[in-house]
């Protein structure tokens, strides 16, 4: 499984979307996104990709494209 | 300057004082408005780790504070007349004016010569008050300080608040020849201050009408009474400022910040502290939690976790503690120390306890 497989099947478990509304998701546009919601996520990419996040990182990932491009850099 | 070390002063004890009434959050219901329709009573619990917390609609802080100060004052063995300063910290004052302090320094008698004041603070409130108690005793000039932190009873009704508990606690704080004290670092960004704000009833945007008509906030009803609070925002604030405001003291004064024994944070929502306590590689059994019992109980947060989670580990052991309190303002502290606490049972007070306030004058009241 590609890390981008990874990522949806994270964002589909924690939010309830399909896939396909998984790689469009954004912050504001994804009701089940808010500060609860933006914790398990971020819970979510640390366990499944085995790695910690810096706290800045965790700030600014507002849109599935930006959590792609943040687990690039670890 | 945000850095502060103070010597010779130390807590000599803590105590805290509840309501007794128990408000579970497994009873929440969406259909009332009491939490989002988003999430079951159920999963609200999961999400935040708050199953219940203890609530009045009659008990005030100063009501609880004066319980735990009374408790705290017989466990030391401290005259009344030997205390020469009470702070009050708190966003839930007994009236707009006269500071809440006076009123405390008068009903648990207090002597005349004492220093009273209030500070307006939630969850940063402990750690700034033990910074103003500590400053004022370390040079002996003030021997014996009150110190009572807490939020309770609002300003007006808000019974579905269900992230909330109600409770004060009282801290000693006395001059102490020798003791290596306290070291503080504080700090404050109010460009955040509607991070986390009640709109109405200051002076800004006074009482009306129409502070009382609902309006829809983040999935629930609210009115400009109510405590508003942007998820996001606060979220954000406390996962990326904690590490740093601890970082920076340990830094600031070369210590290890992973030697202590307790790390009592602030008890904001269990999922953002868990996360803190990731970010800096805490053993989470250092790390007591008190959410599930008595949600977030503003600056009365940290010393409720020595009475109702650790008095057993601590209660007159030296102990290594760090302590850290952030949100509203915005406004964060941390403070370290090494000391041994003598930590009060916990006290209940029933809302028939309370026979205190003022009352209006009996008669004519029209031309008032």
């Amino acid at each position: 499984m590609s890390n981008k497989e990874k990522l949806i099947d994270i964002f589909v478990t924690t939010f309830g979307l399909t896939p396909a509304e998984a790689e469009g998701a954004v912050f504001k546009n994804t009701p089940a996104w808010d500060s609860v919601g933006h914790v398990n996520l971020m819970n979510a990419i640390e366990e499944g990709f085995g790695i910690s996040l810096e706290p800045d990182d965790i700030l600014d990932c507002k849109s599935f494209a930006q959590a792609e491009t943040m687990i690039a850099k670890y | 300057m945000a850095f502060c070390e103070y010597k010779n002063v130390r807590i000599a004890g803590v105590a805290a004082g509840v309501p007794r009434t128990i408000a579970s959050n497994l009873t929440l219901s969406a259909e009332r408005g009491e939490i989002s329709a988003d999430y079951t009573p159920e999963q609200f619990v999961e999400l935040t780790g708050v199953k219940e917390r203890r609530y009045s609609d009659v008990l005030t802080t100063s009501d609880l504070g004066f319980a735990a100060a009374l408790r705290l004052l017989a466990d030391l063995g401290w005259e009344k007349s030997d205390v020469e300063a009470i702070i009050f910290v708190s966003q839930t004052a007994d009236y707009a004016l006269p500071a809440t302090a006076c009123i405390l320094q008068d009903r648990l008698g207090l002597s005349k010569e004492c220093f009273a004041m209030d500070i307006v603070l939630g969850c940063s409130g402990w750690v700034y008050g033990l910074s103003v108690a500590a400053a004022m005793a370390s040079s002996g000039q003030f021997k014996k300080i009150l110190l009572v932190a807490g939020d309770a009873k609002r300003r007006a009704p808000q019974k579905f608040d269900p992230l909330f508990g109600c409770a004060a606690t009282a801290t000693a704080v006395e001059y102490a020849e020798r003791s290596d004290g306290f070291r503080f670092h504080v700090g404050t960004d109010g460009s955040g201050y509607d991070a986390i704000i009640i709109p109405d009833s200051g002076s800004r945007n006074q009482v009306k009408p129409e502070s009382f008509e609902m309006h829809d906030w983040e999935g629930r009803p609210y009115h400009n009474m109510m405590t508003h609070m942007k998820g996001m925002d606060v979220f954000s604030f406390g996962i990326t400022t904690a590490p740093k405001t601890i970082k920076k003291l340990a830094e600031h004064y070369a210590f290890d910040y992973l030697s202590y024994d307790y790390y009592l944070f602030h008890q904001a929502n269990m999922k953002m502290n868990n996360m803190i306590v990731k970010k800096l590689k805490l053993d989470p059994a250092k790390v007591p939690s008190e959410m599930y019992n008595f949600g977030n109980t503003s600056s009365a947060s940290i010393p409720l976790l020595m009475v109702t989670q650790i008095r057993d580990q601590i209660n007159g052991q030296n102990k290594k503690f760090l302590c850290c309190g952030f949100g509203v303002g915005l406004s964060w502290g941390t403070v370290v120390f090494e000391q041994a606490i003598k930590v009060s049972p916990l006290v209940e007070v029933d809302d028939s306890d309370v026979n205190y306030g003022y009352k209006l004058p009996e008669g004519d009241l029209s031309n008032v």
